[in-house]
């Protein structure tokens, strides 16, 4: 990852980025390629969607631009120096034996901010500005919500306010009424900041309402990409026509 | 001090952790006090009270060299106290290092350091510290080293394991893009979550390790005499078994008793999940 000062309208830009992982089966080693040679950009402040369906790629996308998962061949330069994630179980991501105190301090103790007062406030300011109270503080993830403790991992994503922010099926494990709060918190939060989402999804309908560009993944290439209503509207792809008709968005 | 007791007690409010904390404390002071005071010198020997029987001057009556056997069994409990903490700090301590070790970060590294655990876990402990007592020869303080030595393995592969199933959770990846460093990800997120696993094994283990030094003291190859231990005092008294039966009754029970307080405290804890 590297800053790159002559286009700063950017945020990702990937050339042939291809991961492959290899597993011994029988005594045999067998690859399997995720993704073959993707090639994208993504604008500054900008919300892109990545669609397709299970397997085709999306989350390793997610974890090869993070640097969790190795890239093969092809490079590409993130505009950020620390991106972060939302991750989509809201229950494996939160420490379960600290308080919520503890892990919204912990980016800032991270960062080098030494003052305590300093610290406290920012966390205060940050529950506040994702609807929560105070008085969640001192309590552990256990006692909390589902679309709680979504929030609160926003919280601790946007804590040092990061310009890309990696959302991998956010709002999946929550009930309905949730799911669009926390996209309009999401949402409400990027207006104000100016961070760019990377919002990985299988829910075409959410994505229509919340991205303002769509990427189609399929087997690990982009089948297809552009502006939401172009691409709802007149879907070129076949592949990008079957999912639109599954949701139920178009009729065949 | 008093407000933290307070909230033990709340949390772990049963039948099991209560009896078993009073009963580890009443050992616990007497191995304290075993250190300043006991009634009489415990190496005294008094040829007119061989094998005499408990009475008002001797609770717990006298041994074979006229010796109060309350105040061996007092420096007895002491000796076996501390040995099987210092033995299980350093079994514990340097197992969950080598266990969070491997269990964080896989691979190569961990596959060599398991397979030697293995090899470790291979021997019965109390097998492989008399092997290591042959070695460095007997002594309160090799005693430690061996059965510490002897402990690393099951303490390893506990917190191994743990770490492991931690590891893969979605917050460790978290708090690696927040930039935590692997040592603060280990100690300051991981260990909290395994505290419950550990604290009960730890536990387990202080039991293992009062077992295995009064094994080795009966053997002969644990603390020297003239320095009381409980299991030396228990193998003495096989001799007069009929004669002074209180000799063993009294040393027995001591052992027992400290097993049994440990015991129900870590049954007590483990309740509360």
């Amino acid at each position: 990852m590297k800053d790159n000062t002559s286009s700063t309208e950017i945020m990702i830009k990937a050339e042939n980025i291809s991961v492959s992982f290899t597993e011994k089966r029988n005594g045999r080693k067998v690859t399997h390629t995720v993704l073959r040679e993707l090639s994208f950009e993504m604008k500054q402040g900008e919300i892109l969607g990545l669609a397709g369906e299970s397997g085709s790629g999306k989350s390793t996308l997610a974890k090869t631009l993070l640097g969790i998962t190795e890239l093969q061949c092809g490079e590409f330069t993130i505009n950020d120096k620390s991106p972060q994630m939302v991750f989509q179980d809201p229950f494996s991501a939160l420490n379960p034996a600290k308080t919520i105190r503890f892990i919204l301090e912990e980016p800032l103790k991270i960062s080098g901010v030494k003052d305590r007062e300093e610290r406290l406030k920012k966390v205060k300011d940050s529950l506040l500005s994702v609807g929560l109270e105070e008085i969640l503080l001192e309590r552990k993830p256990a006692e909390l919500s589902g679309g709680q403790r979504q929030r609160i991992c926003i919280a601790a994503a946007l804590m040092n306010d990061p310009g890309l922010l990696i959302a991998d099926e956010p709002v999946s494990a929550l009930d309905v009424t949730v799911q669009a709060q926390v996209l309009a918190l999401l949402k409400k939060l990027k207006e104000e900041r100016g961070f760019s989402i990377l919002f990985i999804s299988h829910d075409l309908r959410t994505m229509y309402n919340f991205c303002d560009r769509v990427m189609i993944l399929k087997e690990g290439r982009i089948a297809e990409q552009g502006k939401v209503e172009e691409l709802y509207r007149d879907p070129k792809d076949p592949y990008t026509k079957l999912l639109l008709e599954s949701a139920g968005i178009r009729q065949s | 001090m008093i407000k933290t007791v307070k909230k033990l007690f709340e949390k772990y409010k049963g039948f099991n952790f209560c009896a078993g904390l009073i009963i580890t404390a009443v050992i616990f002071l007497i191995a304290v006090t075993g250190i300043f005071y006991t009634p009489y010198p415990s190496t005294a020997m008094n040829a007119a009270l061989k094998n005499a029987a408990p009475g008002a001057a001797h609770i717990f009556g006298c041994d074979n060299y006229g010796r109060d056997i309350f105040s061996r069994v007092m420096e007895g409990i002491k000796n076996t106290f501390f040995i099987s903490f210092f033995t299980v700090l350093l079994g514990s301590v340097a197992g969950m290092i080598l266990g969070a070790v491997c269990g964080y970060y896989g691979g190569k590294l961990d596959n060599i350091l398991m397979r030697l655990n293995d090899a470790l876990f291979a021997f019965p402990s109390i097998l492989l510290a008399m092997v290591i007592i042959a070695l460095v020869g007997p002594g309160a303080f090799n005693v430690v080293l061996a059965l510490g030595i002897a402990f690393i393995p099951s303490f390893a592969r506990i917190v191994r394991a743990e770490f492991k199933k931690q590891a893969s959770l979605d917050y460790i990846a978290g708090a690696k893009l927040m930039g935590a460093g692997d040592i603060r990800i280990m100690f300051v997120h991981i260990l909290p979550n395994i505290l419950p696993v550990l604290i009960s094994s730890v536990m387990i283990g202080f039991n293992n390790a009062v077992l295995a030094e009064a094994g080795l003291s009966f053997l002969g190859i644990g603390v020297q005499p003239p320095e009381a231990s409980l299991g030396r005092m228990l193998s003495e008294a096989q001799a007069f078994l009929f004669t002074a039966p209180w000799y063993a009754v009294f040393t027995g029970l001591s052992i027992a008793l400290m097993v049994l307080g440990f015991a129900l405290l870590s049954e007590g804890i483990s309740e509360k999940k």
